[in-house]
């Protein structure tokens, strides 16, 4: 083989320098040190194996019954056919409705998420204790799904678009917020010590040395979380969150199949055109 | 490789290269004989990391024909692969993978020889692994040889990409401003090793370089490139000062002094 080839081609035939060259090769672990790695490992795929299988019988992950469902569900995408496609005008203004909820969703999120980041990131922070309660604040935003939020605003403020524009904002000021941290974490620290020495101070640092590094990361981090508000939008509207969720779930609900199908339909439509749309913008912007 | 192993190792014709409308390379000739060390000089943009980077085609030339061993160069994928191999590239950043330990980054060098399946499960035999430590010990590096690449100093780094190359086991080797990040006492460590490569391996040397004084210290042969043009060829002794001002367009002083 040729790899073995070259492995032989001016490999030294001097005995004793090719021994020094063993005992370097042989110097990275001991056979000792080498048998508690190999143990170590095998204990690590052991426990993840047991946990796996646990995991599966508890929560009744079984292929059979999948297999066994199939019917069911070819039954009911069956029934879908021909989608309702009249029922599609009745849909326009609540798809307009998630794409406004979506919007607003981001734009806050933005606006609450960008403070939080400055604050979070490690290398810029003013104070630890700020960095550690700015963490805190984004973790507890991020912990709590879009959904659950959406059930706590539509108790305090009633029904309809604006407790789910709050719910997303809350939910991505979370992420947001956490991704800006780790991009400002992940530059090159470099100017910011050049504009240090020049006796700039923070806000100036973060102007000049830091915003330029991480703009073209925020703005890709921006139009995803878009992309996924979107996604998220389709279903506020299951806790009455304003949007096309309440129709897509009142039409479960009354097993009307064919209605059901033409929201779907628009759901994947509105997620592959912003997904298009968000490709392109990315690409020109970046 | 066994009929060309007579004759030149590189040839070099008419190579021209244009980046949209600005012209990198307009008409460059040149022959390296086996065995040669050649310093290509020349101020920053005159055209020596293009024509080093169209010789292993990372860049595409516009024009001209190049000849490695006396077979043509192509681009198709797979003569490409195995005259690459032949062909040790040294950067001047580098160019290691940090975040692996030295002795991967060296096993690297292997992979336009192995098959892609071992290679991407990072299996490699003990010959494999015994002959990238030979590399290493070339350059004293040996030592280092399981520390993370980014755990060493920029003269180390430099050192450990020139074991990378070796273990291409390579016809050629292509130095792109090797020097050029590294403080002098590092730099004339790192030629000394380039040099030394050279001399004791028969490794032919195209070593591309802006200081004046490290060319004087190493070359034999020097090439001077400006504007994308070749305006000298010959013998270290003819490296007047008025080749110099031909080559570093009349401010010497500027230029070439460390």
């Amino acid at each position: 083989m040729m790899s073995s080839a070259i492995a032989n081609q001016r490999l030294t035939t001097d005995p004793d320098y090719r021994a020094r060259l063993q005992q370097r090769l042989d110097s990275e672990m001991t056979p000792a040190e080498r048998y508690r790695m190999m143990a170590v490992q095998f204990a690590t795929l052991v426990v993840v194996a047991i946990v796996l299988y646990w995991t599966a019988v508890d929560t009744n992950v079984s292929l059979g019954e999948l297999v066994r469902g199939i019917p069911a569900i070819a039954n009911y995408v069956a029934r879908m056919y021909p989608p309702d496609w009249a029922y599609s005008r009745a849909l326009l203004g609540p798809t307009i409705e998630t794409i406004e909820i979506a919007i607003w969703g981001t734009v806050l999120g933005i606006v609450l998420g960008l403070p939080l980041g400055l604050l979070g990131a490690r290398n810029i922070t003013p104070h630890v204790t700020i960095y550690a309660a700015s963490r805190f604040i984004l973790n507890a935003l991020r912990g709590v799904s879009e959904l659950v939020f959406a059930l706590i605003f539509v108790s305090a403020v009633g029904l309809g678009p604006f407790p789910g524009i709050l719910a997303l904002a809350l939910h991505n000021a979370g992420m947001l917020g956490k991704f800006y941290a780790e991009a400002i974490e992940a530059i090159d620290p470099g100017p910011v010590e050049a504009l240090q020495a020049t006796g700039a101070n923070w806000i100036q640092i973060i102007v000049f040395a830091i915003i330029p590094q991480v703009t073209p990361h925020f703005i890709t981090y921006n139009m995803y979380r878009f992309e996924v508000s979107i996604r998220s939008a389709t279903v506020l509207g299951l806790v009455g969150a304003g949007g096309i969720g309440f129709y897509l779930i009142s039409s479960i609900r009354l097993f009307d199949y064919q209605e059901t199908a033409i929201v779907l339909i628009i759901i994947v439509l509105l997620v592959v055109i912003t997904d298009y749309l968000g490709t392109r913008l990315r690409a020109r912007i970046i | 490789m066994i009929a060309s192993d007579q004759g030149p190792i590189l040839e070099i014709k008419g190579l021209r290269k244009n980046y949209g409308s600005t012209v990198a390379l307009r008409e460059v000739n040149l022959t390296a004989r086996r065995g040669e060390l050649i310093v290509i000089l020349g101020r920053s943009g005159a055209g020596k990391s293009t024509l080093m980077r169209c010789i292993n085609r990372l860049v595409t030339p516009t024009d001209g024909e190049i000849r490695f061993n006396g077979v043509p160069v192509s681009g198709d994928k797979k003569v490409l692969r195995a005259y690459r191999r032949k062909i040790g590239m040294i950067f001047q950043h580098f160019n290691l993978v940090r975040r692996l330990p030295v002795l991967e980054n060296v096993l690297t060098g292997m992979l336009g020889y192995k098959p892609t399946l071992p290679s991407i499960f990072k299996v490699f035999s003990r010959d494999e692994k015994l002959r990238a430590i030979e590399c290493l010990e070339r350059v004293d590096m040996a030592h280092k040889a399981f520390q993370r690449a980014d755990t060493l100093s920029g003269g180390e780094q430099q050192r450990v990409g020139i074991a990378r190359a070796l273990n291409q086991n390579p016809d050629l080797l292509l130095a792109d401003e090797p020097v050029a990040s590294l403080d002098p006492t590092i730099a004339r460590t790192v030629l000394g090793y380039i040099k030394q490569i050279n001399e004791e391996m028969g490794i032919t040397v195209l070593l591309n370089i802006h200081q004046v004084n490290y060319a004087r210290e190493i070359g034999h042969r020097i090439v001077g490139l400006a504007d994308g043009v070749i305006t000298f060829d010959g013998d270290i002794s003819n490296l007047t000062d008025d080749v110099l001002n031909r080559i570093y367009g009349g401010k010497p002083e500027d230029t070439y002094d460390v």
